[in-house]
């Protein structure tokens, strides 16, 4: 059986659906499993883990992570949170497969990509996999694809940062599931980190021209400076206002990773889609 | 002179390597003559060491040998590859005189040009080959056959309508982010653009971009103009290496090849040795030209089949600076690959009768040391701001159709068996050169890509290594022209290979488009005599 964190989430959640589609049995490790689900049981970032939330369960795909966190929780919850995880695993003969990220490189100036580049390591030494796919994108999307796509059917005004042409990986939702149960199915051996995106970056500018222009408008762009927004974003989160995009996110998107880093990785054999309508109108 | 002999390819550059894939395809075969010049051994070396690791681990002293220098870059000096002038080094035999005013060397490396050729691979269209006795479409079957021995880095683009892929590319080079934000604003405004005769897409690359990174492709170490010390940059050496490595072609390097004549039975190639000065003679059933087209006009110019005094017909280039309002990213810091990340072909009959192709750099490190060097004083003056300032120029790198460039004369002296090249100048060139900066300043200063027309320089005739046409092919060839494949009138077993044979040089890349000429022309010439 297949256990996977997060499975609440967008990414963790699409996962644990494809693999059940396919025919793998998966159990949802979340932190409020309703009552009455046999295939779901709870687990926590950051908290020890339950002697029976392993039973019958050889392979972890760890897709959570808290968002919540700031400063030095960042790292106490998702790095040292995820240790009794892997190492429960490892006591078993079990083994994590990681659902990382390309913000996770070395030099990285996001605190979220620190975090899952030291988780990354932890994973590797313990003979894990780790994936890192770009910006999801799907049919129903969360995270950041799925807020602009529906801020964009709302209004054809976006606010990008400084002229929203960094460099920016795209994966498709369904098929990192797939390479997700390819990877279960063959228990391949990886060396390292895994890049799981299409080979030619975009920018978030040309993804939101594509969201617009698939929902039949025109896109107006207002660039706004990246310490402008910086500004912003911080104040709000002092202020401990809830919003959809953080300022350590602005920090991954301004400073990407290097593409001697992304050359570096190993491939899968899956070949990764362009950003392309037909894959997120359901 | 039996038949059964290998055929002889002269020279070991693009279009000798594909004619000997042709001809090895139709089961002949080949025996290579080539000068054959080669690195010197430290640079070899270091080129070695920097291969066996990854480049965050290279020694200082390997990087500052395999380096070019700033004189090495300018308009009139010639490209290096790790540091050497291998690429144009003279090997001794042939008494050459250059006029100063002309940029065209011989090359007698192994690998001849394509050792620092700008790896672009955009074909040929029918719009191109006004003149042309053939059709771009018979080029096709050789542009497929070139795609199946280089590698292809490119991406499916708006381009593609214009300029087919030919087959699909092994994977994309990534643009820098300077890249990335110039082709995005050239795209955002596409139908202006289209409608002013721009197209313009992602740059196709005879680049290697396997994973893992270092060890099957590019790592965006960003040594790209130096040279590759990966080798994923393709050269036509590696064929020739590896085609002589499997046992399949014979390959005599140390000879300068200085003439070729026809008997009924076959053809006489003559040569130097350039070990003793000997004499050495070749006997072959069917011989074919690739030394590059300055080495094959003087053959053919030696071996009487064309006059004394010939033209080659230059693609001439054009180094125009642009100015880039938009994101430049960390450019010259950030890794990244250092060739054309983008190309635009202006087609605007009001500007001129034949399309301009334009090839954008928009990653250059070495920006800021060159001006420095040039501008000594301006540049202490501007301090720190000087990188600010170089990492928004853009340098495009534009070449004319051969009818709107200047030309360059091979003179031939007999007596003294000598040869000179002197420029031909062609008085509309600069009126053409002005009324694309118009253009361009017109179109896409608005855009926030400037031409910077009063840096620009125009290279001397040959100084951008595109050239060729000194035998055209024709229908009916007389004295001076060769038949459709590539046989100087009156001859039945000689084929003129490389750009010798074009008929006149289109503005962009002329290296693939020669190779498919000269896979089309042996794959044919191999069926006439079946073996």
């Amino acid at each position: 059986m297949i256990g996977v964190t997060g499975a609440n989430g967008y990414v963790g959640g699409r996962i644990i659906a494809h693999l059940r589609a396919s025919g793998i049995d998966a159990v949802a490790l979340v932190r409020r499993p309703p009552g009455n689900d046999a295939l779901a049981r709870r687990y926590e970032l950051g908290e020890p883990l339950e002697r029976s939330l392993l039973d019958g369960i050889e392979t972890v795909v760890h897709a959570a992570y808290d968002a919540s966190a700031q400063g030095r929780d960042v790292h106490a919850r998702n790095v040292t949170g995820s240790l009794p995880l892997l190492e429960g695993l490892r006591e078993r003969g079990g083994r994590v497969l990681m659902i990382s990220s390309l913000s996770a490189f070395a030099g990285t100036r996001s605190q979220y990509g620190r975090a899952k580049l030291e988780l990354e390591r932890a994973v590797l030494e313990r003979d894990g996999i780790v994936l890192r796919p770009g910006l999801v994108f799907g049919a129903g999307a969360g995270g950041l694809f799925g807020a602009m796509v529906r801020a964009l059917s709302r209004r054809a005004l976006v606010p990008v940062i400084a002229g929203g042409t960094q460099r920016l990986f795209v994966t498709h939702d369904e098929h990192l599931s797939e390479l997700v149960a390819a990877l279960l199915r063959g228990r391949a051996d990886a060396v390292g980190p895994i890049f799981a995106a299409h080979e030619a970056p975009t920018t978030l500018r040309a993804i939101a021209e594509q969201i617009a222009r698939a929902g039949g408008h025109r896109l107006v762009v207002i660039s706004l400076p990246a310490a402008l927004v910086s500004l912003g974003l911080r104040s709000a989160e002092i202020a401990g206002i809830p919003l959809p995009f953080r300022s350590d996110s602005l920090r991954s998107l301004s400073h990407p990773i290097g593409l001697d880093q992304v050359s570096s990785l190993a491939r899968s054999a899956i070949a990764f889609p362009a950003l392309a309508p037909e894959l997120w109108l359901s | 002179m039996s038949d059964s002999g290998p055929s002889v390819v002269i020279g070991a550059g693009p279009t000798a390597a594909a004619a000997a894939k042709a001809l090895l395809a139709a089961g002949q075969r080949v025996l290579v003559l080539d000068t054959g010049l080669s690195l010197e051994p430290e640079r070899e070396a270091a080129r070695r060491r920097m291969a066996a690791t990854t480049p965050e681990n290279w020694q200082p002293s390997d990087i500052s040998l395999t380096r070019f220098t700033a004189a090495g870059t300018s308009v009139r000096g010639y490209k290096r590859l790790f540091g050497s002038d291998l690429t144009f080094r003279d090997d001794g035999v042939l008494e050459l005189s250059v006029d100063p005013g002309v940029g065209a060397r011989p090359s007698y490396a192994l690998g001849g040009l394509s050792n620092v050729w700008g790896s672009g691979l955009l074909r040929y269209t029918d719009r191109d080959l006004g003149g042309w006795p053939i059709a771009a479409s018979e080029l096709d079957d050789g542009y497929r056959a070139v795609l199946d021995f280089v590698p292809y880095a490119g991406e499916q683009d708006e381009f593609a309508e214009r300029y087919p892929l030919m087959r699909a590319p092994d994977g994309p080079l990534i643009r820098t982010q300077a890249g990335e934000a110039v082709l995005s604003r050239l795209r955002r405004h596409r139908p202006a653009l289209a409608a002013a005769g721009y197209h313009f897409g992602a740059s196709r690359l005879a680049v290697r971009v396997g994973h893992p990174a270092p060890a099957n492709g590019c790592v965006y170490c960003g040594h790209c103009l130096d040279g590759c010390p990966y080798g994923h940059i393709y050269s036509a050496a590696q064929t020739i290496e590896e085609l002589r490595g499997e046992g399949l072609i014979e390959y005599r390097s140390g000879l300068h090849v200085d003439r070729v004549s026809e008997a009924d039975d076959g053809v006489l190639v003559e040569a130097t040795a350039l070990a003793d000065g000997a004499p050495v003679s070749i006997r072959s059933p069917r011989a074919f030209l690739g030394a590059g087209v300055i080495s094959t006009t003087i053959i053919l110019q030696r071996s009487g089949l064309l006059p004394a005094r010939a033209e080659i017909a230059d693609s001439q280039a054009l180094y125009l600076p642009f100015a880039w309002i938009g994101r430049t990213g960390e450019t010259g810091r950030e890794p990244g690959h250092t060739l054309a990340q983008t190309s635009i072909v202006l087609d605007d009959p009001a500007v001129c009768a034949n399309p301009i192709h334009i090839t954008l750099y928009t990653y250059n490190d070495g920006l800021s040391e060159r001006a420095r060097e040039a501008r000594p004083r301006l540049s202490s003056l501007l301090g720190p701001a000087l990188d600010s300032i170089t990492r928004h120029l853009v340098v495009g790198i534009c070449f004319f159709h051969s009818d709107d460039s200047d030309h360059v004369a091979t003179s031939w002296e007999k007596d003294s068996d000598s040869v000179r090249l002197e420029p031909v100048p062609n008085a509309a060139t600069a009126a053409t050169v002005r009324r694309f900066q118009r253009a361009l300043l017109r179109s896409l200063g608005p855009i926030g890509l400037i031409p910077l027309a009063p840096l620009s320089e125009i290279a001397p005739p040959g100084g951008g290594y595109h050239y060729g046409a000194s035998i055209p092919m024709s229908e009916s060839p007389v004295f001076g022209q060769c038949d459709t494949l590539g046989r100087p009138s009156a001859t039945r077993r000689i084929h003129v290979v490389d750009g010798s044979c074009f008929p006149s040089v289109p503005g962009g890349a002329i290296t693939f488009s020669a190779m498919a000429n000269s896979h089309r022309i042996a794959t044919t010439a191999a069926r006439e005599d079946p073996r």
